[in-house]
């Protein structure tokens, strides 16, 4: 018998754990957020909003409650 | 609707905020030379600055005592804005029209009359690129 393990490609989400997702541009942050949100149907989201944090570095935190 | 408009501070949604105001300014310097004709100015960008301003009512003693801190800090703060919804009309909702970028608290009110609520006004101005 053969035994693998799989890694999952999304990010997982808990209850009340602030979740940060760093990108390149603002677009890209924005997809990600949108995925999340896609995957935690149902959950009420907190913050999402993407900082310019200098360079080419955006991000945002998300919570699901 | 302007509700629906919020400044973000650190990557939250200002809390009881009454109203924003964002500036975004472009100097000009005129640029005309002899070859203009028409006796119009022609102008040039030399520089750009934004700055936003949000007011709050019933800060709290925390709230003041945080921005106080922030202020002597003169550091840079993520700000910016965006259109918001959900609980307590704070979720940011990543709207095409949203922008952030670093800035320093350079003016801050507090309005305490008596038997009122205590008003604070912050001003935010912007340094660097607003992306």
């Amino acid at each position: 018998m053969k035994m693998s393990k799989t890694k999952s490609e999304s990010a997982a989400i808990e209850v009340g754990k602030p979740i940060r997702i760093d990108g390149a541009t603002r677009a890209e942050v924005a997809d990600k957020l949108k995925a999340l949100k896609a995957q935690a149907k149902g959950m009420k989201a907190q913050g999402g909003f993407i900082e310019y944090d200098g360079g080419d570095e955006f991000s945002a935190v998300i919570t699901f409650v | 609707m302007g509700q629906n408009f919020r400044t973000f501070v650190a990557g939250a949604a200002v809390p009881e905020a009454t109203n924003c105001q964002v500036t975004i300014q472009g100097n000009l310097e005129d640029a005309s030379t002899k070859d203009s004709t028409g006796g119009w100015n022609e102008e040039q960008m030399t520089s750009k600055q934004w700055s936003v301003q949000v007011d709050d009512v019933d800060a709290s003693l925390a709230t003041l005592r945080a921005l106080i801190t922030r202020f002597n800090s003169d550091s840079k703060t993520s700000v910016g804005w965006d259109q918001t919804g959900g609980a307590q009309n704070r979720e940011a909702q990543s709207a095409s029209f949203a922008r952030s970028g670093q800035a320093i608290l350079n003016d801050l009110s507090i309005n305490a009359n008596n038997r009122t609520t205590i008003q604070v006004s912050c001003q935010y101005q912007g340094s660097g690129v607003l992306a």
